[in-house]
């Protein structure tokens, strides 16, 4: 196409080629330009947010490796103490005493010694400020008191604390008989650990039970 | 006038001289002198500026294409990790709960002091001419620097008899700090001021025998 010759009229035309071009320009930048940048831009923000995740995702995976193997530890130790060994005291239908009194007693019955047990009950232990969940353990106490010789004593109370590392003799009163010399007048404090919240304690160890027989099985099937 | 697009014309000054100038170049036959014309620059800018723009468009689509395909293989990568991910979390926070009871339990134990053990070296260590008459222990639980502890208490009242009365008690007050086996549990322990008193009975103040108290205190045995 050849311009006009006229210097007015092409000067219009040149003016108009150069509004039609800022407005095709405008069209491209409008219609296809920010698009496209504004795509890129949500893409790229899209890739980061899915690198960060899927590093932070990884890491996680890593740390569960770690992890199983120390749950799986850990959980084992917790079935040996609150389900094997006893080492806690359950409830029986609400009542702590039932269950505590009568592992004292077959200690003193091995012992020889003729006990009175009183129950001092549930207590809580203040709760560990580095510590974000709550305390998932309190003591039970019971109040023992009986008359007996000292050693005969050291050997009741050596077979009470060496069969439970978890309980605590929490106070002890040792006083001279006079009435009987050879027998002391003895009273003393058993604490155990029990589950602050029972039904939660349970639920954690049918958990732990039920991971593990599944693993048990899964390992027989494989054996098989 | 012009004819056949070539111009010419014919000026007349007042000295009577005349000019003739005649153009036999066409207006469209005339170069510049620069090097580049104008009219080639913009023959060569429609070729190349949409060229230019052209490549970017082309360049934009592709690294967006690119990005598209990038998005899509992270996504699929996520929808993968995803699941994962949150089985991980949670057997980590389950590994927390199961730390966490485990640190408990263990706290228990290490919070603890077999007392068989103890009153066994207390035996050993009471001087012959000592005789013990009460013992008290008691516990209290604390919280220190943010973790939970027992700390235990000891009163021991007795009788020392004979001339090496002070003697004698001064060396089970030095046993129970600084013996082997007292050392590592005991804090410190000290003869109240007034404790250490000459015996009266019936109205008649012994000459050597004492009686006398003894108070220990602990060290803070944490729950961790």
């Amino acid at each position: 196409m050849k311009l006009p010759e006229d210097k007015n009229e092409r000067i219009k035309v040149l003016i108009m080629i150069l509004l039609g071009s800022l407005l095709a320009l405008y069209g491209l930048v409008i219609g296809i330009i920010k698009p496209l940048i504004s795509n890129k831009q949500i893409r790229t923000a899209k890739i980061i947010e899915l690198e960060t995740k899927l590093k932070e995702a990884r890491r996680d995976i890593d740390d569960m490796m770690i992890a199983k193997d120390a749950n799986d530890k850990n959980l084992r130790e917790i079935l040996k103490i609150t389900r094997e060994s006893n080492y806690l005291i359950k409830p029986n239908l609400g009542n702590y005493l039932l269950g505590a009194s009568e592992i004292i007693k077959s200690y003193a019955e091995k012992a020889g010694i003729e006990i009175d047990v009183r129950e001092i009950g549930r207590a809580e232990i203040p709760q560990s400020r580095n510590r974000k969940s709550k305390n998932f353990f309190m003591t039970y106490s019971l109040r023992v008191t009986l008359e007996s010789g000292i050693h005969n004593f050291i050997h009741f109370i050596r077979n009470i604390e060496e069969n439970n590392p978890y309980l605590c003799i929490s106070a002890l009163d040792i006083s001279e008989n006079i009435s009987d010399p050879a027998k002391h007048k003895i009273a003393f404090d058993v604490q155990w650990p029990t589950w602050m919240d029972n039904e939660v304690g349970e639920k954690i160890c049918d958990k732990a039970e039920a991971r593990f027989s599944e693993v048990n099985s899964k390992t027989m099937e494989t054996q098989k | 006038m012009a004819s056949c697009g070539r111009s010419w014309s014919v000026s007349c000054d007042i000295r009577g001289s005349m000019n003739l100038r005649v153009d036999l170049i066409l207006e469209s036959e005339q170069r510049s002198a620069s090097p580049i014309s104008v009219k080639s620059a913009l023959r060569i800018s429609y070729i190349t500026i949409p060229l230019i723009l052209l490549l970017v468009f082309f360049c934009s689509f592709m690294s967006n294409a690119s990005l598209k395909r990038d998005l899509s293989k992270l996504e699929a990568e996520w929808a993968e990790t995803e699941p994962r991910r949150e089985e991980s979390l949670k057997l980590i926070s389950d590994f927390q709960v199961s730390r966490d009871i485990r640190q408990e339990l263990n706290g228990f134990d290490n919070s603890s002091i077999e007392w068989n053990q103890h009153l066994l070296g207390l035996m050993r260590e009471v001087p012959r001419d000592i005789q013990l008459q009460k013992l008290r222990i008691n516990q209290s639980l604390q919280l220190v620097d943010g973790t939970p502890a027992r700390m235990f208490n000891m009163t021991l009242n007795g009788k020392a008899i004979g001339p090496n009365a002070a003697e004698s008690v001064m060396t089970l007050q030095e046993r129970m700090e600084g013996s082997e086996s007292f050392a590592v549990v005991i804090r410190e322990a000290e003869v109240p001021e007034g404790s250490f008193q000459a015996i009266t009975e019936n109205g008649i103040v012994h000459q050597y025998n004492r009686v006398f108290q003894i108070n220990c205190k602990y060290k803070l045995r944490k729950f961790e």
